[in-house]
């Protein structure tokens, strides 16, 4: 197959004091693929993220990025080795305008490359370029959303993971977003984990899909597959 | 106390603006919402939506106009006051606290109703109605956001309201999760007022019977969903094309 793996899991496992959130997770993502992991709420899916940037510690299993372990690295080691990962909600730091947010994303990069990617985030977000004096905090919440994907943009991920872009969006900026989403996966050479709670659209543009349910794999396929299967239909979407 | 509409009308907003130094977020907004209805908000990101809600329950003081609730001005009241007059809301981003588990949060709303053994009955009761009494003993800080939701509807519950503001519930549920949300709501229907702001369209038009389109800080267009699904401008400023 000549498949280059960019993440494996294998039987991870992390929770929240007692309570056991990831239950043996077993995961893969090749280079330049996106994979989207649906589920219902409580499943595991932010946890997972969380687990994979080092945010949270596991408890068991490993987790390997371009051959190598990372499972004991800290955050910033792992942001150093091109993991990045833009948590639910739009966040952005609200007191600073949308062009310092950027480059406060890019603070790895040498001051050439940082420039290079401010450039490359406003051809992505046009509206951005538009906004870029303006503070962070008083954008709307597309706009801030769009500021968060730009700012995990800066520094060059390899392997990117969203966790739910859609979240509160109106129905046109949705699209608008998901456009600029299925643009970098054609543009940008990276891995990309899209963590989404509306199947349809996730299944869209990702190749392969999780579904994540109780802290376990419950489904992996296809996409195209799982939007054709009866029992995913009946389950997740309600249809 | 004769100045507001309709006697059909719960509550009823006259020329209310909201001005933020110099962005007007709210113009010039008049709304009745019937008594017994369930009333569907929606309109682009910006538009005006939560801080109608935000004008309403006392958490923005209204630059102009005046909220008139069963024929009494509350405009300017204070949030509490608000609440003991029957009004209550959830969040667009839960405000539950979040050190405390599931249940100490419910059961914190209800402190301000109920006293003794009843508090630990109502906790249950209003947990089993919102469906979240499976995960009671969680800490709110661990929990997603769709079982957020569900707590702040137990707590908006535990406070008696006769008219009761959501604020996206649907924002971070799956279709299914959508649908689960949507018989809580119908439920809740035979005994309470229901307004509810959301951007999913398909969810939210199957259980209102009455739409309105906000749009830089005006209504843009009133109308039954169907009405509301059909109309161009509507597609054109909020939707982006045809309702899916």
């Amino acid at each position: 197959m000549g498949r280059n793996a960019s993440l494996t899991i294998k039987g991870l496992e992390a929770g929240y004091g007692e309570v056991p959130v990831l239950m043996g997770i077993d995961i893969e993502i090749d280079e330049n693929e996106m994979v989207a992991i649906v589920g219902p709420n409580g499943a595991g899916k932010s946890t997972l993220l969380r687990c994979i940037s080092g945010l949270i510690e596991r408890r068991r299993g490993e987790i390997w990025f371009l051959n190598r372990k990372i499972g004991q690295l800290s955050c910033d080691d792992i942001v150093k080795l091109g993991i990045i990962h833009c948590p639910e909600g739009g966040k952005v730091f609200p007191e600073m305008n949308v062009e310092d947010n950027l480059l406060i994303g890019g603070y790895l990069q040498r001051k050439s490359e940082r420039k290079k990617q401010v450039d490359l985030v406003y051809h992505l977000f046009p509206r951005l370029r538009e906004r870029r004096k303006q503070l962070a905090g008083t954008l709307s919440g597309g706009e801030r959303q769009m500021v968060s994907l730009g700012l995990s943009l800066m520094s060059k991920p390899r392997l990117f993971m969203m966790d739910e872009p859609s979240l509160g969006l109106a129905p046109i900026l949705k699209k608008a977003i998901f456009e600029t989403i299925g643009r970098i996966k054609r543009e940008q050479r990276m891995a990309i984990l899209l963590v989404e709670q509306d199947a349809f659209v996730a299944l869209e543009l990702a190749e392969r899909s999780y579904v994540l349910d109780n802290g376990k794999i419950a489904m992996e396929a296809n996409s195209k597959a799982l939007l054709e299967d009866v029992e995913f239909k009946r389950i997740y979407l309600g249809i | 106390m004769r100045e507001c509409g309709s006697k059909g009308g719960i509550l009823t907003t006259q020329g209310i603006a909201k001005h933020f130094g110099g962005l007007a977020a709210l113009k010039d907004i008049n709304l009745e919402i019937e008594r017994g209805s369930i009333t569907g908000i929606i309109g682009p990101n910006g538009s005006g939506k939560t801080t109608l809600f935000n004008v309403i329950t006392g958490y923005l003081k209204a630059t102009k106009g005046n909220v008139f609730y069963e024929e009494e001005k509350i405009t300017g009241a204070k949030p509490y006051e608000i609440v003991n007059k029957g009004i209550s809301r959830t969040f667009q981003v839960p405000q539950c606290c979040k050190l405390l588990t599931i249940r100490e949060n419910i059961r914190l709303a209800c402190l301000r109703t109920y006293s003794g053994e009843t508090i630990e009955a109502k906790t249950r009761e209003f947990a089993a109605i919102a469906k979240i009494d499976r995960h009671l003993e969680i800490e709110a800080k661990n929990v997603p956001i769709g079982f957020l939701r569900k707590t702040e509807i137990a707590m908006a519950l535990a406070t008696n309201p006769r008219l009761l503001l959501l604020d996206e519930p649907f924002s971070g549920l799956t279709d299914l999760e959508c649908q689960e949300f949507s018989a809580i709501v119908k439920g809740l229907r035979e005994k309470i007022t229901l307004v509810v702001i959301d951007h999913k369209l398909k969810h939210l038009m199957p259980i209102v019977e009455k739409v309105h389109v906000l749009n830089e800080g005006r209504v843009f267009f009133t109308g039954s969903p169907e009405e509301v699904a059909r109309n161009r401008d509507v597609q054109k400023i909020y939707i982006g094309g045809e309702i899916q």
